[in-house]
């Protein structure tokens, strides 16, 4: 049997939020900096792609958390939530001495830091190439969205997502953190066959939310799976509850004349190009009201795997 | 009115912490860690101190303490008019942004255990303070909530745009600086009809007891209250709290959203517990979207 070819592009970009990103110390201004991290690595025949969102309003050294789970993801997939906490146990104490230090000038700082630890999400994903196609597991811990969706053309159908149920999104995230052992069932991971033609979307949760209500707006409603029915359901019941963060996005993108998900999806390709590039698309958006003032953070990945006795069209790769 | 202003240093937000200091506040209303009784009013200046030092870490960054809030605390009871709370550098002032409120926190060291990755482990933290406990007058309620309203006309005036502002009543009796119970209605219903373009000033009252009756708190409807006329004036006093504030309340007490139309904020007979809990979700604020439209098709052209 002849191998498959696969072959794969990825982008991504992290961006810090439009408004209110700098602020004064006697007299000196600070640019605060984004405290999300991504990252895509190629490893062999791995591709492994991350996205972590610092939560700053919880904790100290968000940003530096984020980064350094990404930094330090392994190039063999995390499974479960023993290998979660194993993986953890290998950096979490060299973390907390060096930032104790750190803060040790301030004892405000320092009371903050030791209380409440650095907070962040994680989403991660491993694409490997085999034999027979390319496998993709996933990992999730907080409320940073990756939805893996199938693609016929314009065509966009969603096959696997994190968070499981979407109401995750509603709540205060669950957040990995060096003080804490992460709890079990906030873990979440999968694996997955990916199809001929696949697109992954990572994203911090204002982006991921944008897209959510982009492909909600369209998806149809025939010859789907029960768990996608299920997904549509819990979007369109979520979407009807007042002041939830899904009902804003779905009202907001449903009361302005938008392009469809594929055209999203093509725009925030472009974007990607360059961090300015990404920065004036998530501006624009913030100031139609469609994304909330965070952090923006996006990995979008294409894949194409070709059969060796298959033949289908030729299609570009980002 | 949406209580949806995402909070900013530009759209920033203010609380107001109104505490009755009347010579009533000296009853004893719980015991603390080790057994020992302590007052009402220490209780109040503990939960207080802890709100406040919540509301200075939520605002810490790595970079400092960002200017997401003005503070005031205004104390009646001491004498018989009432008076902003703040000591040393910061007597005199009335609302205060959050990061100089930081800047001139009494420290008090402690040692504290936190549970690192399963493992105890002993560390010495500060604590902020900024109030202590005070029990001496009388009740000036209704001149404690004037007060509020000269000073929050002023911020709003230079707020228009900002989430409006909460004020925080905590009492244990009524005023005695009125000659009616509608005068000291009317004096809150002036308070929470001034207003900013994302809404009214929000009034939260707690009465607090810590007898043997069971807390009433955020109320939806007069009827959950005993028959008492105070409870009643409370109650009318109070705001109608905003769908977030309803959603997050339903949450945390398990309550049915969808069964609980409206809710006021408002405790009745609070004990310590109910206290906390009435500070904390008083002071939990919008993060919402941005109002702002604009052409969005033209931008991504551009």
């Amino acid at each position: 049997m002849s191998a498959a070819r696969v072959v794969w592009g990825a982008r991504g970009q992290s961006v810090v939020k439009p408004h209110n990103d700098s602020f004064t110390i006697g007299g000196a201004e600070v640019r605060r900096e984004t405290e999300d991290r991504f990252r895509v690595d190629r490893l062999s025949r791995t591709l492994l792609a991350a996205v972590a969102d610092g939560a700053g309003g919880s904790g100290l050294y968000c940003g530096a958390w984020a980064e350094t789970l990404v930094t330090h993801l392994p190039s063999r997939p995390i499974s479960d939530a023993t290998a979660l906490d194993r993986w953890m146990a290998g950096f979490c104490d060299g973390f907390r001495r060096h930032y104790a230090t750190k803060a040790a000038a301030d004892s405000r700082r320092r009371a903050k830091f030791v209380r409440e630890g650095s907070c962040a999400t994680l989403s991660a994903c491993w694409l490997a190439a085999n034999e027979a196609g390319c496998t993709l597991d996933w990992l999730g811990f907080g409320d940073s969205p990756l939805l893996i969706l199938a693609r016929d053309g314009a065509d966009y159908t969603i096959v696997d997502w994190h968070p499981h149920p979407l109401a995750a999104m509603e709540r205060d995230p669950q957040l990995l953190n060096w003080k804490d052992t992460p709890p079990p069932t906030a873990f979440q991971s999968g694996r997955i066959a990916l199809p001929a033609r696949s697109t992954i979307l990572l994203a911090s949760d204002a982006v991921g939310l944008y897209f959510l209500a982009a492909y909600m707006a369209e998806c149809g409603t025939a010859d789907q799976a029960p768990s996608i029915q299920a997904f549509r359901r819990e979007f369109s019941q979520l979407s009807e509850r007042s002041g939830g963060r899904l009902g804003v996005a779905a009202a907001k993108r449903a009361a302005m004349p938008l392009r469809g998900f594929a055209e999203e999806m093509s725009i925030l390709r472009t974007a990607l190009r360059s961090s300015e590039s990404f920065a004036t698309w998530g501006s624009h958006r913030t100031q139609a009201g469609l994304l909330a003032n965070d952090d923006a953070t996006a990995v979008v990945i294409d894949v194409v795997v070709r059969q060796a006795a298959q033949s289908l069209a030729p299609e570009q790769v980002p | 009115m949406a209580y949806s202003q995402e909070i900013s240093r530009d759209r920033r937000g203010a609380f107001v912490f109104l505490v009755d200091q009347s010579r009533s506040m000296n009853k004893p209303f719980g015991t603390d860690v080790s057994g020992h009784e302590v007052s009402r009013a220490e209780i109040v200046a503990d939960a207080l101190n802890s709100t406040l030092e919540e509301l200075v870490n939520r605002c810490m960054r790595d970079e400092g303490v960002r200017d997401y809030f003005d503070i005031a605390i205004i104390g009646y009871g001491r004498t018989n008019r009432p008076e902003f709370c703040w000591r040393g550098a910061l007597a005199g002032r009335a609302l205060v942004p959050i990061s100089e409120v930081a800047d001139h926190a009494e420290m008090v060291e402690r040692e504290i255990t936190v549970m690192v990755r399963g493992q105890p482990m002993v560390e010495r933290v500060v604590t902020q303070r900024w109030i202590e406990p005070v029990a001496v007058e009388s009740t000036p309620m209704n001149g404690a909530l004037r007060l509020a309203q000269a000073t929050l006309e002023e911020w709003i005036y230079k707020n228009p745009l900002s989430f409006p502002p909460v004020v925080i009543n905590i009492t244990d009796g009524m005023a005695n600086d009125v000659n009616s119970e509608d005068e000291l209605l009317a004096t809150a219903q002036r308070l929470t009809r001034l207003k900013t373009g994302d809404g009214n000033v929000l009034l939260i009252n707690c009465h607090i007891a810590g007898g043997d009756l069971a807390p009433v708190v955020f109320p939806w409807n007069a009827m959950e209250l005993p028959p008492d006329r105070y409870a009643r004036l409370l109650f009318e006093m109070s705001s109608e709290l905003s769908d977030r504030h309803r959603a997050i309340i339903c949450e945390i007490f398990e309550r049915e959203l969808d069964t609980t139309p409206s809710m006021r904020g408002m405790a009745y007979n609070a004990d310590a517990v109910a206290l906390v809990k009435l500070l904390d979700i008083g002071t939990r604020q919008a993060l919402v979207f941005s109002p702002a439209m604009a052409a969005l098709e033209a931008a991504d052209r551009s």
